[in-house]
């Protein structure tokens, strides 16, 4: 059974598509959601934690449908939700602010509430600034807080917007050890737009751009769309849709090979920006 | 020469069958003993220590809730609700001190202007209604997305920091009142419009309307009808008890729409 399913979904923000015809399918995993700034992910991820409703199409979420107030319910029980901007109480402590996600998640008996909310400050790390204010923790720390609240109640479906937004690059090594750990295996549904973190990180990736999905596989096989596509050579070649100097002194470019330039292997960053440079290139045509 | 614990008093003190001072003095050797120390952590029931260790931390947790958070819980308000309210914007100190100046600046103006408890009137009803606009939604809780996705996100944090929101503008309403002029309608009557305004702006947010913007239009056009209440001869066509009885029935039926529009609410319809 699929932990997430959506069929035909639409929806627009005032004359503005924000998702077209979306039909997706999200298995038990980690699934990588990557896209430009405005290509509809966070709309995705907000209709699959249930914040938002679709315009049209149908989404069923852990089996169950989000628009039956009951399912909607007993949805939100088996979630896990980090929002783009998670927000915090800024004069709470790390703690405090765990156990009103938890009392919000309905995590009544103060008891194994407490236990609960060390359980997951212990998992991402903060059981030692537990009693820290949050506006005194950094961001990194804050990152691993919205986490942490998250995994609260053991979610089988663990939604992630941006939230390796921001870390260094040690942090983020952090995260990725601490999602592709996590106990009770979730479902995890991340969008980025690091194409390192979906090569590091997901089983699969979807690719969304101008509210439609451009592709749905694995990394391996987004980075094989590009085959034959990217070439480095000591000059700018202007036929090239996207290029960069690259710290080996070369220029790495990506569109349509020229005959006499010689191919590398591509990466999922090179079918990433081959597909929404392509993208770019036919809005502007 | 370090004189260690003898075996059966490390037996006894594991099994919790020592008597308090000498189970004290155990204590206070295997601080400062770790051969001894290891051989109690060994003999110790690990289920026990897991249960004496979680009562521990439990309660060095408890004893950082915030200082509003018990007093909420003293004055019998269950810990899950305690924890709730204190994250409503508008029951911070903040809020509730400009509800109060408001209002005694309301109080003052009626006692002082000669136009009678009109003023008092004018302002209370819209108070709570501004309340509730900024207890709830994206643009005024800093954590509202986190607290939609959950099991007590939408419709029932919506019910209770409503509740919690005209609880505590009628209280501080209901005091200012007394000093209102004593030939006066104002001790009451700005309750029944008050709770329609307030329905009224929870039914319109149910659309797509952003909840602050409809409050205070609301507010606005509230203020107005007062206004033309006040330059024509009855002003008792507001306030005396047909328009009250009025008011009641369209709040019942305001209240009615909100309830099977409650979906809307909780389908993130509010911002």
């Amino acid at each position: 059974m699929s932990s997430l399913s959506l069929e035909n979904v639409g929806k627009k923000f005032g004359s503005t598509p924000a998702l077209a015809g979306v039909r997706l399918e999200v298995e038990p995993s980690v699934t990588g959601l990557l896209g430009p700034n405005g290509a509809g992910k966070t709309t995705l991820l907000r209709m699959a934690a249930t914040v938002l409703a679709p315009d049209s199409g149908r989404i069923r979420i852990l089996g169950r449908d989000p628009a039956h107030p009951h399912e909607r319910v007993e949805i939100r029980r088996r979630l896990g939700y980090v929002p783009q901007e998670p927000g915090f109480y800024r004069n709470f402590t790390a703690f405090d602010f765990v156990d009103y996600v938890a009392v919000l998640k309905d995590i009544a008996e103060r008891r194994r509430r407490h236990d609960e909310v060390r359980k997951v400050l212990d998992y991402v790390g903060l059981r030692d600034h537990a009693h820290q204010r949050i506006k005194a923790l950094s961001g990194g720390m804050r990152q691993r807080l919205a986490l942490a609240q998250a995994l609260l109640g053991d979610p089988e479906l663990l939604i992630l917007d941006e939230a390796t937004a921001g870390l260094d690059p040690e942090q983020r090594l952090r995260f990725r050890e601490m999602i592709s750990v996590l106990p009770q295996r979730p479902t995890v549904l991340i969008s980025t737009h690091q194409t390192d973190d979906v090569s590091a990180l997901c089983q699969r990736v979807v690719v969304l751009i101008a509210g439609t999905i451009r592709f749905d596989g694995t990394p391996a096989e987004l980075a094989a769309t590009a085959s034959d596509r990217v070439w480095v050579d000591a000059d700018r070649d202007e036929r090239a849709a996207v290029s960069w100097r690259t710290s080996a002194g070369q220029f790495r470019h990506i569109g349509e090979r020229p005959a006499d330039a010689q191919s590398v292997t591509p990466t999922v960053d090179d079918a990433y920006l081959l597909l929404s440079g392509a993208d770019i290139s036919a809005r502007s045509s | 020469m370090t004189t260690h614990l003898p075996a059966a008093t490390i037996e006894k003190y594991a099994a919790d069958a020592l008597p308090y001072a000498d189970a004290s003095s155990v204590e206070a050797h295997v601080l400062a003993c770790p051969a001894c120390r290891r051989l109690v952590a060994g003999q110790v029931d690990q289920a026990r220590l897991r249960a004496i260790w979680g009562e521990l931390t439990d309660r060095v947790d408890e004893d950082r809730v915030r200082v509003p958070e018990r007093w909420l819980r003293r004055l019998g308000t269950p810990a899950p609700v305690a924890k709730i309210l204190v994250c409503t914007p508008s029951l911070r100190g903040s809020w509730l001190l400009g509800v109060v100046i408001t209002l005694a600046l309301a109080v003052l103006a009626s006692r002082t202007t000669g136009g009678g408890d009109l003023p008092f009137l004018a302002v209370a009803p819209v108070l709570p209604v501004v309340g509730i606009a900024v207890s709830f939604g994206r643009a005024m809780d800093a954590a509202w997305e986190v607290g939609e996705a959950t099991v007590t996100g939408g419709f029932p944090l919506l019910l209770i920091r409503a509740g919690a929101v005209l609880a505590a503008c009628v209280s501080v309403t209901a005091v200012a009142a007394v000093v209102l002029p004593a030939d006066g309608r104002g001790a009451l009557a700005w309750l029944l419009p008050s709770l329609l305004l307030v329905v009224v702006t929870l039914v319109i947010s149910t659309t797509r309307a952003a909840m602050p913007y409809v409050a205070a239009t609301i507010s606005a056009i509230w203020l107005c009808v007062v206004a033309i209440a006040a330059a024509s001869p009855r002003t008792d066509a507001l306030f005396g008890s047909g328009a009250q009885a009025i008011t009641a029935a369209l709040t019942l039926a305001a209240a009615g729409v909100l309830l099977s529009r409650r979906h809307a609410i909780e389908s993130g319809t509010l911002r």
